[in-house]
């Protein structure tokens, strides 16, 4: 577990070094102000005081829902393209694998590297736009602040860490093991994208928003599952003929 | 002394091509091994094989009488690969904490600076690696290797980009490492005049194959074509010539310089020459068995190789 660490801390580091990581970080407070304006459009076609309320709550629940999840994959991309696709393309992890780390530490490592400032920032962001949003926006409709559900603050704080973990062990899975890892990384565009559609799609069938950490829980078990079976064929050989020679 | 590295039978086949074919070979405790042949002989493979970075197709690896893929077995293995492994964004300091932390050293930054000063580096510790010459570079990632105090390093091209002064240290640390902590080095080069310099032991791969193998002198006499120099305090009397020429399968040369050359043949007994020399007075300074240098062992060998 130790080893672990070392490799998950060098890589954070090193990404946090980088420029690109804050303008990433920029990006995603854009994203949230265009997200917030979603709100006002739609607050003022409601004249209920209840309703209002109602929806308030709703809105400010799904950023506890959405949010650090979504934020967490966004923001994935840029720590994994330091932590494995700049060590391929120099050869280090050559290096890093012959010592005396085993692979899998690498990858747990790498993926953990990846995983825990990714959702560091993700749910920062979401608090930082819960609270303001309630005081710029929403308290001066509703008049009091709104605290999000305990199953939204679980699922920002757990079910999601846990779910953008698994999807990230199965990328750096194969950003070791193909020549391409850059191709790998757009999976968390993918998925990024995946989730803008997806829940606006569930919002149109009539799918509430509490169901969502019930989905995430069972992503997650689909994505152990496949990372358990992509384990089995990591080795050592084919990171190295991967990288570029 | 007991085999540091053992490889016995090795094959590997990568892409339905024979990188290696039937490789047995053992470095020996406190050997420096020169480790040659041409680009795309296989000796970055076999490297990556001792360090666990690849699986034999066939045959037995160990290195330190142990499974090389063991976690410990690399514990006491140093290395410096044909890319180096340094991160540009870290420090050269941090840079080795690092993998000082990841072979387990207690007190890193002790060892670390201990490394750094050994290497000559200890005053650009704070600078990033990105800023490094090839040269300190390479002398970084020998200080790397070094942290952890192997029993064995494996060094591919350590000299390679270095200044002459620099490689003259670097041989140096090499020999000191051998004589005074008696480590183990695997020397892969394809700087000749350092192999021979330094290794006692050599093996030459050339298309996956070893196509010699064993102690650097003992090959270089065995190639040696024969020749016997003979230096004498006074030039030798053309009627004494006569007389060592009509012996069987000895042939005098050349005689220049005091310097008397005389081909000999491999069943020759070379005392009969001084016997017959020392009996007509003639004065003996030195006397030596020429060797082939390595350079014409390594030519020879590889045109051997490609003519077959």
């Amino acid at each position: 577990m130790n080893k672990i660490w070392i490799i998950a801390r060098k890589d954070i580091s090193e990404a946090f070094r980088s420029r690109s990581t804050y303008i990433f970080i920029l990006i995603m407070l854009i994203l949230t102000i265009s997200y917030v304006s979603s709100y006002n459009a739609h607050v003022k076609t409601l004249t209920d005081q209840r309703a209002i309320d109602d929806f308030s709550r709703s809105f400010l629940n799904s950023l506890a829902y959405v949010l650090p999840m979504m934020y967490s994959i966004f923001v994935c991309s840029i720590f994994a393209n330091y932590s494995v696709i700049v060590d391929k393309a120099k050869r280090n992890i050559e290096s890093l694998m012959a010592t005396p780390v085993t692979l899998n530490q690498i990858w747990i490592g790498k993926s953990l590297a990846v995983t825990l400032p990714s959702i560091m920032i993700g749910i920062s962001i979401a608090i930082i736009s819960f609270f303001g949003m309630n005081f710029g926006f929403v308290m001066p409709h509703t008049h009091s602040f709104i605290f999000p559900d305990v199953l939204a603050i679980i699922s920002a704080i757990i079910i999601a860490p846990v779910l953008v973990f698994s999807i990230v062990t199965i990328v750096i899975n194969i950003q070791l093991i193909v020549s391409n890892p850059r191709i790998a990384n757009l999976v968390f565009t993918g998925i990024f994208i995946l989730l803008v559609f997806g829940i606006n799609a569930l919002g149109g069938l009539g799918v509430s928003i509490s169901f969502f950490p019930l989905i995430y829980l069972g992503l997650i078990v689909l994505c152990a599952g496949i990372s358990f079976i992509l384990s089995r064929s990591l080795t050592k050989e084919k990171v190295l003929l991967s990288s570029k020679m | 002394m007991y085999d540091i590295i053992s490889l016995e039978h090795v094959n590997k086949e990568l892409g339905g091509r024979e990188i290696l074919k039937d490789v047995t070979l053992a470095v020996k405790q406190g050997d420096i091994f020169g480790y040659l042949g041409p680009n795309g002989a296989g000796k970055t493979t076999t490297i990556r094989i001792i360090l666990g970075l690849m699986q034999a197709t066939s045959g037995r690896v160990t290195a330190l009488g142990q499974d090389v893929q063991i976690t410990t077995t690399r514990q006491k293995i140093g290395f410096v690969l044909e890319t180096d492994g340094l991160y540009d964004n870290l420090t050269a300091y941090d840079d080795l904490v690092y993998y000082a932390k990841l072979y387990g050293i207690p007190q890193p930054a002790q060892k670390v600076d201990e490394m750094l000063k050994l290497v000559g580096l200890l005053d650009r510790a704070k600078d990033k690696v990105g800023t490094y010459s090839k040269g300190m570079r390479q002398r970084l990632a020998l200080a790397r290797a070094m942290s952890p105090d192997p029993e064995l390093l494996v060094l591919d091209e350590p000299t390679a980009g270095v200044d002459p002064t620099g490689q003259i240290e670097i041989r140096q640390l090499m020999l000191d490492l051998i004589q005074k902590q008696g480590k183990t080095i695997l020397l892969s080069s394809h700087n000749l005049d350092e192999v021979q310099r330094i290794c006692n032991r050599i093996a030459l791969i050339h298309k996956g194959q070893i196509r010699l193998y064993g102690e650097l002198e003992k090959l270089q006499r065995e190639m040696g074509h024969g020749g016997v120099e003979i230096e004498t305090v006074e030039p030798i009397n053309p009627q004494i010539i006569v007389e060592l020429n009509k012996l069987p399968d000895v042939g005098v040369r050349e005689q220049r310089n005091g310097v008397l050359t005389l081909n000999v043949g491999k069943n020759v007994d070379v005392s009969i020459i001084v016997t017959l020399l020392a009996s007509r007075g003639v004065r003996i300074e030195q006397f030596k068995k020429q060797q082939a240098s390595l350079e014409e062992m390594y030519t020879t060998i590889v045109k051997e190789a490609e003519q077959k």
